[in-house]
């Protein structure tokens, strides 16, 4: 045969084989034909197991004149259904398009559903190949399907971006802290740790702490999630952590505690916390707080249970200032540090003793110190870390070095 | 059924089994050529009763050149009879030349003026013979004498030209009178004297158009070989610098000069150069282009195998550097041989610059081709098969542009890209007053009123805008071609089979170029294989240059000193 003739024949057959046996044509999933769910919320339904939300995001909802305008509008869809995946499917078959989990930014548990255990919904959630490791995962004080109805975004268009971006606060808060999906799974299943969640809620004026029996200092960072009075547009707001044990919701972290996690487990950034004056009474100061050291922390064991210190070093830099404010003192600034020193103790052993004796769930990861006096995995899991963590007792030395602030008085 | 079967099996045997060659030839099928050749003469038979060799008679001559030259229906052949004065005795003669091509003033001059009118050169009469030396013995004279050479008295005393040639056969006459000589015919000589007159309108040595540096020469060649001869002279202003002429094309006998460095340039290139340029067997070549595509190794893929140039600049570094440089008269392109994939998203001004700068225009380069190839590509395979990989606000800026178009994306992107191509061919066309009107109206209008009419997305418009300026940004014009090929072959690719197709597509392209050879070079040299000398993408500083490419295997590895800045460092 022609050698030309047979060199074409065999690329054609190669490149007919390619294009269309080993064609994709049938996994195809073009952008047009897909729903692209945003946030999912987990409520336990009435009849059902499972009460499933999903935030659908409709993007150029508006759209005028076809312009590519970015704001989208989205739609929640509620369904009540037995498991998860199932839940997918008969959202599939309500939907024109097809839905797709994988721009899923936020998990939303309800406070109930998660102190009924999340364990398969959390085996489930990592199974799906769609969802991402990396999307947040958060407890709401109301129910998930009411979170995620009222989370409109008020100063970004898209409310993906809100739910990409919100979480990031506490990186100059430390009032919560971002927790995604696959740390939330990994301290799951550590024997070191338990896991814990960004607490949410929205905001309303029924929803405002008026418990007016604490004093002015701890007022502002004493809030859980929704408590703050903040005056505006119904809106999520994430401030403390939701604490488990195991696959059950035990308690909740309000936002000093927060900062005491997060100084103790050393990830925290900065911080802004309140004293009381030393100087003058019923006044507060206002610091800007930031580990300069990691903290340490050291695990003894005396007569089965842990013996835990802490030995923190923090800056802190003024930013309360008034007329009278002489922070170039040596003595005003010892007496100053003296009081953040005492002051952060009493905060730190306040958590300390809630995550151990209330909550029994070692959010800090204590058990990685722990585990060092142990020779063979058996023995680590016969003590039961998590289960001993209730006993431990603890010693917290804070050393806070105070820089004075920006303006200077004297000269 | 069994039959059937057996059929089919021996059918898909011959054509996917190994069949080895039937007649190998190990050597150079001289004889097959020839007869080749002659086979291909035959055809044109006639042409062979020509005589070859020029008549003593001048009227015989005259006869073979007006057949020859069909000078009763060629206009501008003109034949000028005369009688020359030598020695006092009148010949016969004529002047053969073409019209347009000569300078008349020369022919005046030069030419006609002394041969014709008396003056003491023609009017000198010495002794019939002249007498070299006389012995007298037993009264007898025995005189030596020297004939009087008609031949050499003209060549020696009246023709007062620099470039005159003795040629006997009537095929150097033709080729000397078709490049803009004149032929001198004398009466009782069977040899004719080829006189340069040349003077045709040609362009003087311009801007060179297409590849634009700024800082660098900014000279270009031009038609004329020996204007392009003489810049590349210019500038190595090296008297290793070795012009060869060899002619190609049958009917057109096209001038080529294969120019190189005789005391660095590989001599087995050399000969691999000329060796191609001998044996083409074709009747015109009119440009550098058609050249190119005669000589080069492989004609099956897209790719350039040669670099082109209209810049000596350009053409002198490469010689320097130990390649071949190759002209064709009538062509302002000159091409250099051997030709790898960097030399084409080189720019000349990279040797001009200093290094940071053509590193960072490097990698603006290499940024250039891989989106100019892959970009409508990939946007076709993302949207079809990989949404989960774009950010979820660009995804929805996506989704929301795309909200109200009626066309499928792969659909979308080839009518965009075939619209502006067809801007880009317009462009060329259109007269150059109008010319940036198509611009306007292609690329503005179109593109605005395709987006309000919600045909295209203005996501796709982006797309193939920087696909586009992209392609724009390669520095060679055959590579940009490549890349606009290779570019609806990766958008097929994309579309069905995502990015498996793109990635199964970049592999055949880079087995295509791995295994294309450039004259025997590898065409991704230096990098594959790696040669010892290699220093990486990037260009080295200018004092850092010592080696010139050990690919090339020059005969001058070295290019300057270990410690080329004398002045700073001289211990």
């Amino acid at each position: 045969m022609n050698k030309k003739l047979k060199n074409t024949i065999l690329l054609f057959l190669i490149l007919t084989i390619c294009l269309f046996s080993l064609s994709g044509c049938y996994s195809e999933r073009n952008i047009d034909h897909l729903a692209y769910v945003v946030a999912l919320g987990f409520d336990v339904g009435t009849d059902n197991k499972l009460r499933l939300s999903f935030q659908i995001s409709v993007p150029g909802g508006s759209g005028d004149n076809g312009s590519s305008s970015q704001s989208d509008s989205s739609v929640v869809n509620t369904i009540e259904c037995s498991t998860f995946d199932s839940g997918v499917n008969l959202l599939n078959s309500y939907l024109s398009k097809e839905s797709n989990l994988s721009h899923c930014k936020m998990i939303v548990f309800s406070e109930e559903f998660a102190s009924n255990g999340i364990s398969e919904t959390l085996f489930t959630l990592m199974n799906k190949v769609e969802i991402r490791p990396d999307c947040n995962v958060l407890v709401s004080r109301c129910n998930a399907e009411y979170f995620l109805k009222n989370s409109e975004p008020v100063l970004e268009k898209l409310s993906a971006r809100y739910y990409e971006i919100a979480p990031t606060s506490s990186e100059y808060t430390g009032f919560t802290q971002s927790v995604t999906l696959s740390e939330f799974f990994s301290d799951y299943n550590d024997t070191f740790q338990t896991c814990y969640a960004i607490l949410g809620g929205i905001n309303t004026s029924d929803t405002h702490n008026s418990d007016s029996s604490e004093n002015a200092v701890e007022k502002d960072s004493s809030n859980k999630a929704d408590e703050t009075l903040i005056q505006g547009k119904t809106n999520i707001e994430n401030m403390g952590l939701a604490i488990f044990s195991g696959d059950k919701l035990v308690g909740e972290l309000n936002g000093i505690q927060t900062i005491c996690h997060q100084i103790i487990s050393n990830t925290l950034n900065s911080c802004i916390i309140n004293i009381p004056n030393p100087f003058e009474e019923n006044q507060t100061i206002s610091l800007k707080v930031r580990p300069i050291k990691n903290t340490k922390n050291k695990v003894k064991l005396v007569n089965g249970s842990a013996y835990i210190t802490s030995n923190i070093n923090l800056e802190a830099r003024i930013l309360t200032m008034n007329e009278n404010s002489k922070y170039l003192n040596t003595n005003e600034i010892q007496t100053l540090e003296k009081s953040i020193n005492s002051y952060l103790t009493t905060q730190l052993y306040d958590y300390l003793y809630k995550i151990s004796k209330d909550f029994n769930s070692d959010i800090d990861g204590f058990g990685k110190y722990v585990v060092q006096n142990f020779q063979t995995y058996e023995d680590w899991k016969n003590f039961n870390w998590l289960e001993n963590f209730k006993n431990s007792f603890f010693e917290v030395s804070v050393n806070t070095t105070v820089k004075s602030g920006y303006i200077l008085m004297e000269s | 059924m069994n039959i059937q079967k057996n059929t089919i099996i021996t059918c898909f045997e011959n054509l996917f089994s190994y069949h080895p060659k039937e007649d190998y030839q190990f050597s150079i099928p001289e004889t097959l050529e020839k007869k080749q050749e002659q086979n291909y003469s035959s055809e044109s038979s006639s042409n062979l009763e020509l005589p070859k060799n020029i008549f003593p008679t001048l009227s015989v001559n005259l006869e073979v050149l007006t057949s020859r030259y069909n000078t009763m229906i060629n206009s501008d052949i003109i034949i000028r009879e005369f009688s020359l004065t030598a020695k006092n005795k009148e010949y016969k003669a004529f002047l053969f030349y073409i019209d347009g091509m000569v300078d008349t003033t020369s022919i005046n001059h030069f030419v006609l003026d002394p041969l014709m009118l008396r003056n003491s050169a023609n009017t000198y009469q010495s002794p019939e013979s002249e007498v070299i030396k006389e012995a007298i013995t037993n009264n007898i004279v025995v005189r030596k004498v020297k004939k009087f050479d008609l031949a050499s008295y003209i060549y020696n005393h009246l023709v007062p030209q620099n470039s005159v040639e003795q040629v006997d056969t009537f095929d150097d006459v033709a080729s000397g009178v078709n490049s803009g000589n004149c032929a001198l015919f004398v009466d009782t000589l069977n040899i004719v004297f080829n006189i340069d007159v040349k003077g045709f309108k040609q362009r003087s040595v311009e801007k060179p158009e297409n590849e634009i540096v700024i800082r660098g020469s900014q000279e270009g060649f031009t038609e004329n070989i020996r204007t392009n001869t003489s810049l590349l002279r210019r500038f190595v202003n090296n008297e290793k610098l070795i012009i060869e002429n060899i002619e190609v094309g049958n009917l057109t006998k096209t001038k080529c000069a294969v120019c190189y460095m005789k005391n660095i340039a590989n001599t087995d290139l050399i000969a691999e150069v000329k060796y191609r340029l001998n044996n083409i067997d074709v009747d015109t070549i009119i440009s550098s282009g058609q050249l190119e595509q005669l000589i080069e190794d492989n004609g099956k893929f897209s790719l350039p195998q040669l670099i082109s140039s209209e810049r000596p600049d350009k053409a002198s570094n490469f010689l320097l550097e130990g390649r071949v440089v190759i002209l064709v008269n009538g062509s302002p392109y000159c091409l250099i041989a051997p030709g790898t994939f960097i030399d084409f998203i080189t720019s000349p001004e990279d040797l001009n610059l200093k290094f940071q700068f053509a590193n960072l225009l490097k990698i603006i380069r290499i940024l250039a081709v891989i989106l100019t190839l892959l970009l409508p590509g990939l946007y076709v395979a993302i949207t079809n098969f990989h949404q989960e990989l774009i950010p979820t606000e660009l995804l929805f800026a996506i989704v929301a542009a795309r909200e109200s178009i009626p066309l499928p994306i792969i659909f979308e992107i080839l009518v965009m890209e075939v619209s502006f191509e067809l801007i880009r061919e317009a462009g060329l066309r259109v007269p150059s007053p109008i010319g940036p009107t198509i611009g306007i109206v292609g690329a503005l209008i179109l593109g605005q009123a395709a987006v309000d009419a919600n045909i295209v997305s203005p996501i796709l418009i982006i797309v193939v805008a920087i696909t586009a300026i992209a392609s724009f940004a390669i520095p060679d014009f055959s590579f940009g071609f490549h890349c606009r090929i290779a570019r609806f072959v990766y958008i097929a690719f994309g579309y069905f089979l995502g990015f498996l197709g793109i990635a199964f597509c970049l592999f055949i392209h880079f087995l295509i170029l791995s295994e294309l050879k450039s004259f025997g070079y590898s065409y991704l040299q230096p990098y594959i294989p790696v040669t010892k000398d290699y220093k990486g993408i990037f260009l080295s500083p200018s004092w850092k240059r010592e080696h010139r490419a050990s690919f090339l295997n020059t005969k001058r590895p070295k290019r300057q000193a270990d410690i080329s800045m004398t002045w700073k460092n001289n211990k």
